[in-house]
């Protein structure tokens, strides 16, 4: 049992997985609530880089009239040359609608895809301060890993939360020293 | 590229090549390519990313786009002028000059608590104009430049000037000495200079006539009235002069360095209070001059930290680079590791400067603390934890020449596993030198390597065995099974589990366990240290027996067992008293959970598995061969912890509940009032048996915190023991409050003591 299931996701929600023919509708909201939140925006490429190859691994929540309440961005490739690693790049909901399980409800469908594409292990970094993005996390089963001393332009730190998905990983060497996405503060 | 592979090149087009340049074209031939672009892009669906496979992550991160105020540094709003109109020969007032320098400082202190100087020191207009373009002379860096020198605005080229070269060379010493030992760029610091060069070519000594001058200049000047101002700005002027002596390269490890800092803390407090006579002017730096600076990264706003911080700041750093001193006093390997490790303990945390600073006294030019080797910090460990008075350390092995002699071979051998172990060992120090975070992730990687050091260990030992004439044990149960001594593995198996531990403690610090690992994290150090504890009686067996047969011990054989005995009774002391505190916090936790007060150990989670939990939470120690990380089944029954099996077990009845919770707070009571006994032995230990000679003061407070901490445990258990008895055959949750105590909150950042009072 989740304690994210005692959340009642806002039923006028539709959640819907990103495609690459729905750029012209989204990107620039996707940007826009990304960007709200970060000292310092992220360019188009960095939104293309993740979209463009992993379109089917975002997710995004809608209101009645199709607008953007939240969504999820992320990647899964192997990990140098080694485990099959998802990876959580962006999570962001608008805020009069955070504590609702959206932002819980957007990350499990990221998950579910991964798991089903293979993934061994999903891997993703939150402030340290950022209490309700850690629950989330910790309710689904994520680990935090490592401190990151500093990590954020803002000058905060972080946490590397981990999730094994499979038995294989366990037996895998060290985690990789660089984090990923290079740092700005998160929005989630 | 999108663009068809039989297309020309853009550079086809423009007519050249970049890599073949035609020598007889001295201008390019330029072509609008607007349309061709245009036509080419066409071509693509929006949100079509076209990119090779070198385009990583890193570079999407790091592309601007042209024209977004928030990412294109170069871009003016409209009336925005590209330079600022601040006239930096203006005349000062000297108490703009304080203000001035008093700004300065700020940045400075920025600067070390890791912000780039783009964001701080090289946002000032003046130290622009004094760096750039690159002085050839020191008399060259001048606010006038090139211009011939003016008379008068002293305030401005004689004082502030002093200040401001004192202060850039002293930059120039701080950012090489950071460069030279291990750092995190960007955690730690950020060593981008922007191609300026911080008057690294420049005598010292002229910076310091400089400061000398202008400090003699204010002496003689009667036109400031008022004394308390004249004598602030001397005071800087002095500040800076003594930062510049105590930071430059050369002479580092010199103990009369101390004295600097020490003339800088008696200055600061004179400093701190006359900031308020100052009138900083804000005009004096600007952000424009990022633009100059860096132009591929967007622009960041100037770091402004206060007066108040700055001082603060500065002051502790001069007090930490007093105290690293300290650890030129050398009393063995054991209180050296002490020492950097209850330095750096300390909160908050020394800056990077001095924990480089700490680096270069360590280990610098092939010397440790200026004057040992490493071999001799090496054997001299070696002697205190395995090999006291031994053959294998002998001095005289090494005046050996002959190839038929045992000892020049050992000699030889010797000098072979410290080549092997060097690197390792000064790891170790190096490490504990990192910011936290990094510590723990370094302690991670290292404990690999020693796990390799001890295999090789063990080959060294199997070799030296021909050449000591060592005998093994033999039991007399069992007479063909010999037991060696095992000097050398046996040392580096000691240093591991000590790195063991340490990764397991900072997990503590750095609160990286969730509630529901508590117990089962406190569990695995306890099960480390007690191992530690079986090693350190395997090493005082062959000591002992070694000693047993040495027929007339010399004095100095004497001394060096008894020095080796004593360590090993206070490490087997420090290991139990560990041992204990861990072993009854995992029993405190394991009772709040078994009463459901905190979750149940890896409890279910909708993704991943306990077991899968458990080996990403094990994943450091995994591979190491000895001692092995238990597995999941054997981890769970050990501590006690609930497994889905058991959860889905019909639920035992009330009284049973309680009953259960009580044996384990009994479990818990023993052991924490063992810990309480041992922690109390140890915080009376002498300065020389804990090894901690020179920094006795930090590690007393540390010891005294645990004990604290112990202390506190022992009375939650009681208060505990007293509410399951009143709770009778009720829901002992109902008559019990629990408080974490946030990280960083209790008395120790290694003992995680929740708080448990009765309702």
């Amino acid at each position: 049992m989740s304690d994210s299931n005692t959340f009642i996701a806002p039923p006028e929600l539709r959640y819907i997985q990103y495609h690459s023919s729905k750029e012209s509708t989204y990107l620039s909201a996707i940007r826009q609530l990304i960007s709200k939140d970060l000292s310092e925006p992220y360019s188009i490429y960095v939104y293309r880089y993740f979209l463009y190859q992993w379109g089917d691994l975002c997710f995004m929540a809608l209101d009645e009239k199709d607008s953007l309440i939240g969504v999820v961005i992320s990647k899964l490739e192997p990990h140098r040359g080694g485990p099959m690693r998802g990876y959580i790049a962006m999570l962001a909901v608008r805020e009069e609608y955070r504590g609702k399980g959206v932002a819980t409800k957007l990350v499990r469908m990221a998950v579910d895809v991964m798991v089903e594409r293979d993934a061994d292990e999903i891997a993703l970094e939150t402030e340290v301060t950022n209490t309700a993005a850690m629950k989330l996390y910790e309710r689904l089963g994520f680990l935090r890993s490592k401190r990151l001393h500093r990590y954020y332009l803002n000058g905060n730190s972080a946490f590397r939360f981990m999730l094994f998905v499979k038995e294989s990983t366990a037996q895998c060497g060290d985690e990789d020293e660089n984090p990923q996405l290079p740092p700005r503060p998160p929005s989630a | 590229m999108a663009a068809d592979q039989d297309e020309p090149t853009p550079e086809q087009k423009l007519g050249y090549s970049m890599t073949t340049p035609d020598p007889r074209r001295s201008q390019p031939m330029a072509r609008d390519i607007t349309a061709d672009f245009s036509a080419a892009a066409s071509a693509l669906n929006t949100g079509q990313l076209v990119k090779d496979e070198y385009f990583t992550l890193f570079e999407a991160v790091g592309a601007l786009e042209i024209m977004d105020p928030k990412m294109d540094s170069g871009f003016l709003n409209p009336g925005e002028t590209l330079e600022d109109d601040y006239d930096v020969l203006r005349e000062l007032l000297p108490e703009e000059v304080l203000g001035i320098m008093d700004q300065m400082l700020c940045y400075e202190m920025a600067w070390h608590m890791g912000h780039p100087l783009s964001q701080s020191l090289f946002t000032s207009l003046y130290l622009d104009r004094l760096l750039w373009p690159e002085p050839k002379t020191l008399e060259g860096a001048r606010f006038d430049r090139d211009n011939a020198p003016g008379l008068g605005n002293e305030m401005l080229h004689v004082v502030l000037r002093a200040f401001c070269l004192g202060l850039i060379k002293t930059c120039d010493f701080v950012h090489r000495r950071i460069s030279t030992e291990h750092y995190y760029e960007e955690e730690d610091f950020v060593a981008n200079l922007y191609y300026r060069k911080l008057l690294t070519d420049f005598e010292v000594a002229n910076l310091e006539k400089t400061l000398d001058d202008a400090a003699l200049y204010l002496d003689g000047e009667a036109t400031i009235p008022n004394k308390t101002l004249k004598d602030a700005l001397v005071n800087r002027l002095e500040l800076r002069r003594s930062m510049l002596s105590a930071v430059q390269i050369d002479g580092i490890v010199d103990p009369h360095r101390v004295t600097f800092w020490e003339r800088c803390l008696e200055l600061l407090p004179g400093c701190s209070k006359t900031s308020t006579l100052g009138t900083p002017i804000v005009q004096s730096f600007s952000i424009k001059i990022q633009r100059r600076l860096a132009s591929s990264v967007p622009p960041r706003p100037i770091v402004n930290i206060s007066h108040h911080e700055a001082f603060v700041q500065l002051t502790s750093l001069c007090q930490n680079a007093k105290d690293a001193y300290r650890i030129l006093d050398y009393h063995g390997g054991n209180h050296l590791m002490t020492f950097v490790s209850a330095y750096q303990s300390r909160m908050p945390q020394p800056c990077v400067y001095v924990r480089s600073l700490m680096q270069s006294m360590v280990f610098s030019e092939m010397r440790v603390l200026g004057t040992m080797s490493f071999k001799q910090l090496i054997f001299d460990d070696l002697e205190e934890i395995v090999l006291p008075a031994d053959v294998l350390v002998d001095s005289t092995n090494w005046d050996v020449e002959a190839p038929q002699d045992p000892r020049f071979h050992m000699a030889k051998r010797m000098d072979d596993f410290v080549t092997r172990a060097a690197d390792p060992f000064l790891d170790i120090f190096r490490t504990l030198c990192m910011n936290r975070s990094r510590l723990r992730r370094m302690l991670c990687h290292l404990v690999l390597d020693w796990d390799s050091v001890q295999v090789d260990a063990e080959s060294f030992d199997t070799e030296l065995r021909t050449y000591n004439k060592e005998e093994p044990i033999k039991e007399s149960k069992n007479p063909s099974e010999e037991l060696w001594a095992f000097p050398l593995s046996s040392w580096a198996y000691y240093h591991k589990l000590r790195q063991m531990e340490w990764i397991v403690q900072m997990g503590f610090e750095l609160d990286v366990y969730l509630i529901d690992e508590l117990g089962g994290m406190y569990w695995y150090l306890q099960h480390l240290t007690s191992t530690r504890i079986q090693h350190l009686e395997r090493i005082r067996t062959f000591t002992t027996r070694r000693l047993a047969r040495i027929s007339k011990p010399t004095p100095e054989q004497k001394t060096a067992f008894r020095r080796s005995f004593s360590f090993l009774d206070f490490a087997t002391l420090d290991a139990a008293a560990t041992a204990s505190f861990a072993e009854g916090l995992s029993c405190v936790f394991s009772f709040l959970s078994h009463l459901g007060l905190i979750p149940a150990p890896y409890h279910a989670r909708p993704y991943s598995t306990p077991a899968l939990r458990y080996n990403l939470r094990m994943r450091p120690f995994l591979s190491i061969s000895l001692p092995e990380v238990p597995s999941y089944p054997e981890f769970a029954s050990l501590v006690s912890l609930r497994t889905p099996d058991k959860t889905n077990a019909a639920p035992a009845t009330q009284p049973e509940i309680n009953d259960q919770a009580s044996q384990m707070l009994e479990l818990a009571d023993q052991a924490l009032k063992a810990a309480r006994r041992e922690w109390e032995a140890v915080s009376k230990v002498d300065a020389e048996t804990a090894r901690c000679v020179g920094c006795e003061d930090w590690w007393r407070t540390s010891a005294k915190n645990v004990l604290r901490a112990c202390i506190t445990a022992n009375i939650m258990v009681s208060t505990a023991k007293k509410a399951v008895v009143s709770a009778g055959s009720k829901d002992p949750k109902d008559v019990l409050n629990l408080e974490l105590v946030e990280s960083g909150k209790g008395y120790h950042p290694w003992w995680v003591v929740p708080k448990i009072s009765a309702k």
